[in-house]
């Protein structure tokens, strides 16, 4: 697809450029065309066509502040009033979906495994902060713009993120979630053309959730990605993932969507997985954003690249609370090495950390395995 | 609208000033207070406050009690209150960046017509 939007930018060059001249920057101009380009297609090839909700009856009223002159799309509006930085980030994703992505209060609020009364009562406090502190129904400045797109980036992740692992309830992947999320990443990828960041988590989001029909078993346990069934994936979604990434190339340096969404192309490559490029990745995603998390699974793919004890020593020092994968990782990679002693050691401090019993299985039939 | 900007320090901090840091802070201030002049964002009514050491709490219960302190004993205190009229939120965020001060509590004023403000 990248290919193609990249000619439909060509066709639109050689329309344009005779008549207004050509651009002081060619390349770049051709660059911002075929992102547009492509986001056009995109959207026609969803097939939910659901409409987005332009204006609702209880959004909240507009304090009594001028127009924002440069930025006319009411939903570009509502969609910064929804993320502004002062309200709670809970906040912030259930005013997205309620008044960008137009779900009923009862569909939020069963989407986030709360009440409907919580969810009631939460959406009204948002909106009684909105109107009594004055947060402008507006796009932001342009100096404010990129800190702001941040935010709003960040709680479309978030959405999708308690979609994709959900950190409570029965269900280990609430696909509606991630799928609004999506929705939500288009809707700002075609408000705001021309941000790499956008397409970079959108890219990101497609390549996780393609793989969400092999992520679990029959009996609701999570599948490891090495054990997930290929044929499951969606394939489709994981080209055009990949058609955005390929786009991106011509953007200036990678950002932090960028690069998690890089990895996870990787590893919807068929086999053999490319560790060193993957532990490559990661590291320069811990420069950018340094975290136990990144080290972790940095760690992992140097180990996977052929180098067990470079990850061992990269996670000397390392404190991940509250999770058994730290000394999970530490065991395999102890055991690679032949300290079984010490493997046995980190297996056992993991099993006391395991909350899940495919888990706990799993790390009992390793430890049992050597 | 109307917003207090209610400034938090820490007030060990704020002792520790050398003469000549506290007169840089003054005039920082007076630069701020003139730029919300010019803006006409300044409502009067704004000031620093004495040191919490010095503050008194009354708590109107039965029986009334009175004592030495302030109703909050943390690190960091209310050091000084400003008034300001702005068209919105952001545009009163922006003002509380420039105050020259360490945390600012941006708090929209309840208006009253009745009482005349």
């Amino acid at each position: 697809m990248a290919e193609d939007s990249l000619q439909d930018a060509f066709v639109a060059a050689a329309r344009v450029w005779p008549a207004q001249g050509v651009p002081e920057k060619p390349s770049a101009w051709l660059w911002t065309t075929a992102y547009r380009r492509a986001l056009d297609r995109i959207r026609q090839e969803e097939t939910d066509a659901r409409r987005l909700p332009l204006l609702i009856a209880d959004s909240p009223a507009p304090p009594a502040a001028e127009e924002g002159g440069d930025v006319p799309d009411e939903r570009l509006r509502l969609l910064f009033a929804c993320c502004h930085p002062a309200l709670r980030p809970d906040a912030r994703a259930a005013l997205m979906l309620r008044f960008v992505a137009g779900l009923t209060t009862a569909e939020i609020a069963r989407l986030f495994l709360v009440s409907e009364p919580t969810m009631a009562a939460r959406l009204t406090r948002a909106k009684a902060k909105m109107a009594v502190a004055g947060i402008p129904l507006r796009a932001p400045s342009a100096a404010d713009l990129p800190a702001r797109l941040d935010v709003v980036l960040r709680v479309i992740y978030l959405i999708f993120t308690e979609g994709y692992r959900a950190t409570a309830g029965p269900e280990l992947v609430r696909p509606r979630l991630a799928d609004e999320a999506i929705r939500l990443g288009y809707l700002v990828g075609e408000l705001l053309p021309g941000e790499p960041r956008t397409l970079a988590l959108l890219a990101l989001m497609l390549l996780q959730h393609a793989r969400r029909d092999a992520r679990v078993a029959a009996d609701g346990a999570l599948v490891l990605l090495p054990d997930q069934d290929r044929t499951r994936w969606r394939h489709d979604e994981i080209a055009r993932g990949v058609s955005l990434l390929d786009l991106l190339e011509a953007a200036p340096m990678p950002g932090e969507y960028h690069l998690q969404a890089l990895i996870a192309a990787e590893h919807a490559k068929p086999p053999p997985t490319d560790w060193p490029r993957i532990a490559h990745l990661y590291a320069e995603l811990e420069r950018r954003t340094p975290s136990p998390m990144v080290r972790l699974n940095r760690a992992v793919a140097i180990a996977e690249a052929g180098s067990p004890e470079a990850a061992l020593s990269l996670m000397d020092g390392l404190v991940i609370r509250d999770t058994h994968l730290l000394p999970a990782v530490r065991a395999e990679l102890l055991t690679r090495l032949g300290r079984h002693a010490e493997a046995t050691a980190a297996f056992d401090e993991a099993l006391t950390l395991v909350r899940t019993d495919p888990e706990r299985q799993h790390l009992l039939r390793r430890r049992a395995e050597r | 609208m109307q917003y207090a900007l209610l400034i938090y320090g820490n007030e060990k901090a704020w002792e520790s000033r050398t003469e000549q840091e506290m007169q840089e802070n003054h005039e920082r201030h007076g630069r701020f207070m003139a730029m919300l002049r010019e803006r006409g964002a300044l409502i009067p009514g704004g000031q620093e406050l004495a040191r919490s050491s010095t503050a008194t709490t009354v708590r109107n219960g039965d029986p009334v009690s009175v004592t030495d302190g302030p109703y909050a004993e943390t690190a960091e205190q209310i050091g000084g209150i400003y008034l300001i009229d702005a068209p919105d939120l952001d545009a009163a965020l922006e003002i509380a960046r420039q105050l020259p001060e360490p945390i600012v509590e941006v708090r929209p004023v309840v208006m009253h017509p009745e009482m005349g403000n």
